[in-house]
């Protein structure tokens, strides 16, 4: 009887937001969390895992960490062990959206609930992604843009569009600048993130469109690409460059007055904090959102003088 | 007669456990650890059926490219490619699973499948062709082709993964038989087995030794060497493609990026099982207790908590020590 | 100061399972061409090697100039003054032949770490002049032939100013020619009052350099003698532990019909214009100087290297036989003169060597029949009597002799009919040989045909029934059994054969 009505019990809160909160009888064991991140090489994930750190001590959870290290294989891997040991939560930053469906299936099929940070996955069914408001960081970028190139001009993306996030940020950037009419996207290349590539796309990119008046790197590695192909074809007085992410290197070039002038930040660690709160809620029994953005701002010259927002 | 076949039998045995014996014994030992330290953890559950099971399935990929790999290694070649062609054979199959949309999936999935089978075996073909007919060696043809064929899987899907997939391309890498066997181990156990038949009791495993053992002397004893070099790099291609498969169902995607990589970890268990690189040496069973050697060690570092770097570093570690074992027992059996 | 250079006393080594060495011993004097003599396994190499600081002694003594030595490791040997020039050269291909001299110790400027190129240049033509070597000192060694190698080997060794030279078979791979200029480099050395350890499986070669014989058998010192005191068969005798019948047991049979027949067989830049035919119940030889073609003949029909031209035909039919496996196919079989590189897989063992020509015979459903493949491989090794622990015995384990039996037995499994030997003997102790011969014999009985390529003069006059004489590439004559001598084969082999005809 009582296996049954607890067994309504987890149908019930599956059905509500995934979660496995297990009532009844909890033990003193702490909970557990396993977070199986994108890399440990990026300072931006690095802020990241110690903002989780901090508050899972807080919150009185064990977090154990794996990182994927930019190979798929090896995150499945790890995601698996974590449901093998039967951890009471899992986090995933996934290295590629779309490999991640078959084994967060699995993990709720073993009523693991699965929260993604800062990367989505796709086709996956998580109880919740926590993530930067990257559309949000492209809707600052191009009306940045609008406003310094008095809405008109021709602009080009230094894109990546495997990864969602950089999607959302190219969406939110093109809606917004569609509310100009005088500017206009002439080309999106692919840059892979990787600046050595950026570069090398960036100098295509002047070639064919001498007339370019600014252009969008998703990330600071793009950005950064394109200001090294900018700066050497003697044009950073005729191109304006925006990134993505604001890391110290970028902050640097901007506050120098270089052709990168503005750069929509993320803060990894609300990110970081965010999903274990979101996490704590669920595991309490509560409902929780099944989308958490997590809020983004814009620096240039100005506010970097100004100290840091 | 009975008496000397009995005592080739127990040289036989002897032979098994002193080739066998102290990487049994290294794969018993990291058993063992990962559970008390789990233990410690409050973790159990490490020596378990269940997670023996989930290591042999998390093995599969790396398995099925290790049986192909290590017949390339006896005959004194070396397969740099597979990395690559893992990927283009689940990038292959997500194409065609995809292009037919949801309708009739199965019948998708399985001329997926062949068709990244049939790639596989064209790829592995071109590679023993360049090796045969063109005398390039291994190193080098492979090293092209590993090139060309990232290449290939990048510009087909212009980088991005193909997804999402209908839930039935996920029954390769995961599906459970009998209730908890995944399809994925199965289908490893039945390659595992198959391959060692193939080296161990056919003409062509022979010949595939011979070869590796002293290519002219088994030219000049009538052994196809040409054919034989050209079919075992066919195998192998072949084998990284079924491997391609059940990684591209794992993920429930066809990435162009997976496999980066994959053939210096494939090389190692192979190496590690005993095989030797210059040729002629080694087996099949060799080659699975390596791999199981390096999966439990990467299963069981991430079960007790060591992250990548530390996984790693430990990896190299044990790499080395199980060369230089197989380096003190051959000098050891010199006298 | 002690009459002999190095006494080598009650040397005992033992390796699992077999006594390799039992209180051996050695004397050399000053000055001495010492032969040390003994079948394989006896025991030369084992002492050597620890002569060499390659192998630790279990027990005994080792005294240079009188006083006793422990030597560690083959660098101390060298700073004892022990050099060994083994039958394959421990040369750098690409360096010149003054780098390989000096490899290890060259001459720098001052305390710089740079070469002081002039003066090994110098020192090297010194010890080349020395030893009336006319070399390029700056050649690499690699363009030298063989013989000239050799040679460079030797200028090593005196470069390190060793006083003990070990040459272990170094006229295996040399024509008569260098062959001559080597005892005539030994000579000079002798005469400096280097001593001399000389070890080879040709008897004529003793005779003609050797002062010392020391023979060995069994790991056992059998006796050492002045070569003056004696003769062929007592050294023989000696080594084989018991009265040797017949070294070259030759029996008759009545010549059947031709079995293979080549015409005009060529290949470019190889040798042209090639016809003879092979009947069964004869041994036909092929010999000829080293470089004359012989072994290029036999490749080629065995289809091994491509023919250019010219036919071959089996039993009076034509056949083409454009590879190994075609050759197998038709029962030709080749026992090639390089066994350990050509002729068997040495990392397998006796019984997958056996059955390697003709596994498809032991296929059964896909599969070898491993029962019936270990009864093939157990059937050889008795009737061939092959000394080997099981047919699971790794080949490379083997002596020289076995390994060319197993050999044999690979091509007997093919049902070979025609059958060519390139060297058979090569490497082989006495014992052995004569075994091999009379293996031949049964061969002939069964009615197969032998063709057998071999440079040692006195085997081919004492086992075949025809001499073919080839000279640059083109046969220069064909000799019968009653016709054959040393100096006639040697004449047509030199090619004054033609001119004393024209």
């Amino acid at each position: 009887m009582k296996a049954i009505q607890v067994g309504i019990v987890l149908c019930l809160a599956g059905v509500l937001c995934g979660c496995g909160a297990k009532p009844g009888a909890v033990p003193v064991k702490p909970k557990v969390i396993g977070a199986a991140l994108l890399t440990q090489t990026h300072v931006f994930y690095q802020d990241m895992v110690s903002a989780m750190e901090d508050e899972a001590k807080k919150q009185g959870f064990k977090l154990r960490l794996q990182y994927a290290e930019f190979d798929s294989q090896k995150q499945i891997n790890q995601v698996e062990t974590f449901i093998a040991q039967g951890v009471d939560a899992i986090i995933v930053a996934p290295n590629d959206s779309s490999g991640m469906t078959p084994v967060i299936a699995a993990a709720r099929a073993k009523n693991i609930p699965v929260f993604t940070a800062d990367i989505a996955a796709h086709g996956a069914q998580v109880v919740s992604h926590i993530a930067s408001d990257n559309e949000k960081g492209g809707v600052l970028l191009a009306e940045y843009l609008a406003k310094r190139l008095n809405g008109k001009g021709k602009v080009a993306i230094i894109d990546h569009p495997t990864v969602a996030s950089v999607q959302e940020r190219t969406k939110g950037f093109l809606q917004t600048l569609a509310k100009y009419p005088d500017m206009q996207i002439v080309q999106k290349v692919p840059g892979e993130g990787q600046r050595d590539k950026a570069m090398r796309v960036t100098q295509d990119l002047l070639q064919a469109h001498p007339d370019l008046a600014a252009i969008f790197g998703i990330n600071d590695d793009s950005a950064l690409g394109a200001l090294a192909a900018v700066e050497s074809a003697g044009l950073q007085d005729k191109i304006v460059i925006v990134g993505f992410d604001g890391t110290p290197e970028a902050e640097t070039e901007i506050a120098a007055g270089k052709a990168l002038k503005a750069d929509a930040v993320q803060y990894p660690k609300k990110i970081g904090q965010k999903t274990i709160e979101v996490i704590a809620a669920c595991l309490r029994g509560e409902k929780v959102p099944p989308v958490v953005p997590v809020e983004v701002g814009l620096i240039d010259q100005a506010s970097l003088k100004g100290g840091k927002p | 007669m009975s008496a000397p076949s009995d005592s080739t039998h127990a040289a036989q045995i002897k032979r098994t456990l002193l080739t066998f014996g102290p990487l049994v014994l290294a794969l018993i030992l990291e058993i063992v650890i990962f559970e008390m330290i789990g233990r410690r953890q409050d973790n159990p559950g490490f020596a378990s059926l269940n997670t023996l099971i989930l290591v042999l399935n998390q093995s599969a990929v790396y398995g099925v490219m290790a049986v192909g790999m290590t017949f390339v290694i006896i005959t004194g070649g070396i397969d740099l490619s597979v990395g690559s062609l893992v990927a283009c054979a689940g990038v292959l199959c997500a194409m065609f699973v995809h292009w037919g949309g949801g309708e009739q999936v199965w019948a998708w999935i399985i001329i997926g499948w062949i068709a990244a089978v049939g790639l596989g075996m064209v790829a592995g073909s071109v590679a023993g062709l360049l090796i045969t007919w063109f005398s390039i060696p291994p190193f080098i043809a492979t090293l092209a082709l590993m090139s060309s064929l990232r290449g290939l899987g990048n510009l087909a899907t212009d980088g991005k993964p193909i997804s999402p997939l209908p839930e039935a391309y996920n029954w390769l890498g995961r599906h459970p038989l009998w209730g908890q066997v995944p399809v994925s181990v199965v289908l490893l156990l039945l390659i595992l087995a198959g391959g060692a038949l193939l080296l161990n009791h056919t003409q062509f495993g022979r010949h595939v030794r011979a070869i590796g053992g002293n290519e002219e002397s088994a030219r000049l004893s009538g052994v196809n060497v040409m054919r034989v070099k050209w079919l075992v790099y066919v195998l192998c291609g072949m084998l990284t493609a079924v491997a391609g498969l059940i990684l591209s169902s794992r993920l429930g995607s066809g990435s162009p990026k997976v496999g980066l990589g994959d053939e210096l970890a494939v090389i190692a268990a192979v190496v590690v099982g005993g095989t030797s690189l210059s040729g002629g040496r080694g087996s099949i069973g060799g080659t699975f207790v390596g791999l199981l050697v390096v999966s439990v060690l990467n299963s069981g570092l991430t079960w007790i908590g060591v992250e990548t770097f530390g996984q790693q570093v430990t990896l190299g570690v044990v790499i080395l020590a199980a060369v230089l074992l197989d380096q003190l027992k051959t000098r050891g059996s010199a006298f | 100061m002690s009459e002999y250079i190095l006494e080598m006393r009650d040397v005992t080594k033992r390796f699992p399972g077999v006594l390799a060495l039992d209180k051996a011993h050695l004397k050399l004097r000053p000055g001495d061409v010492h032969c040390l003599l003994g079948e394989n396994g006896a025991g030369k190499s084992t002492m050597m090697k620890i002569l060499a600081g390659a192998q630790p002694a279990d027990s005994g003594e080792i005294l240079i100039d009188g006083t006793a030595v422990q030597i560690l490791s083959p660098h101390h040997a060298q700073e004892l003054g022990i050099s060994m020039i083994y039958q394959e050269f421990n040369l750098s291909p690409y360096l010149s032949v003054a780098e390989n001299i000096f490899l290890g110790r060259e001459p720098r400027l001052g305390k710089s770490p740079f070469i002081d190129w002039k003066r090994m240049y110098n020192d090297s033509r010194e010890i080349l002049k020395r030893i009336r070597v006319d070399l390029d000192v700056r050649r690499p060694v690699n363009e030298l032939s063989v013989a000239q190698q050799q040679m460079v080997e030797i200028a090593k060794a005196l470069s390190v100013k060793a006083k003990i030279i070990v040459m272990d078979e170094p006229s295996a791979t040399l024509t008569e020619h260098e062959l001559a200029a080597l005892f005539d480099l030994i000579r000079t050395l002798r005469s400096d009052g280097i001593g001399l350890i000389y070890i080879s499986h040709r008897l004529e070669e003793v005779f003609e350099i050797g002062d010392q014989v020391t023979v060995m058998r069994d790991g056992q010192h059998v006796a050492t003698k002045p070569v003056s005191e004696l003769n062929r068969e007592e050294i023989i005798r000696m080594m084989v532990g018991r009265e040797l019948t017949e070294e070259y047991p030759k029996e008759f049979f009545t010549r059947g019909e031709e079995r293979l027949r080549v015409e005009g067989l060529g290949r470019e830049g190889a040798f042209s214009d090639v016809s003879f035919s092979l009947y069964t119940g004869e041994i036909v030889s092929l010999t000829g100087l080293v470089g004359a073609g012989r072994t290029e003949v036999a490749r080629a029909i065995f289809g091994a290297d491509k023919i250019t031209a010219g036919r071959i035909f089996l039993d009076g039919k034509p056949v083409e036989v454009r590879s190994p496996q075609d050759a197998i196919k038709y029962g030709i079989g080749l026992l090639t003169e390089d066994r350990k590189n050509q002729g068997l897989v040495l990392g397998m063992t006796v019984r997958e060597n056996t059955t390697l020509a003709s596994l498809k015979k032991l296929v059964k459903r896909l599969f070898i029949n491993r029962k019936e493949e270990r009864s093939v491989a157990e059937q050889y090794v008795r009737e061939l009597q092959i000394k080997t622990p099981s047919v699971e015995q790794v080949v490379q384990n083997l002596s020289g002799g076995n390994q060319q039996k197993v050999v044999l037995a690979k091509w007997l499994f093919t049902q070979s009919r025609v059958l060519i030997f390139d060297e058979p003997t090569r490497g082989i102790d006495v014992g052995a040989k004569a075994e091999i011969f009379k293996l031949m014999n049964a061969l002939i009985k069964k009615g197969v045909a032998i063709l057998m390529i071999s440079s040692e003069l006195p085997e081919v006059l004492g086992m075949c029934d025809r001499v073919l004489v080839m000279h640059e590439g083109r046969l220069a004559g064909e000799l019968t059994r009653e016709e054959a001598s040393q100096e006639r084969i040697m004449r047509l082999a030199t090619g004054m054969g033609k001119a004393e005809a024209a």
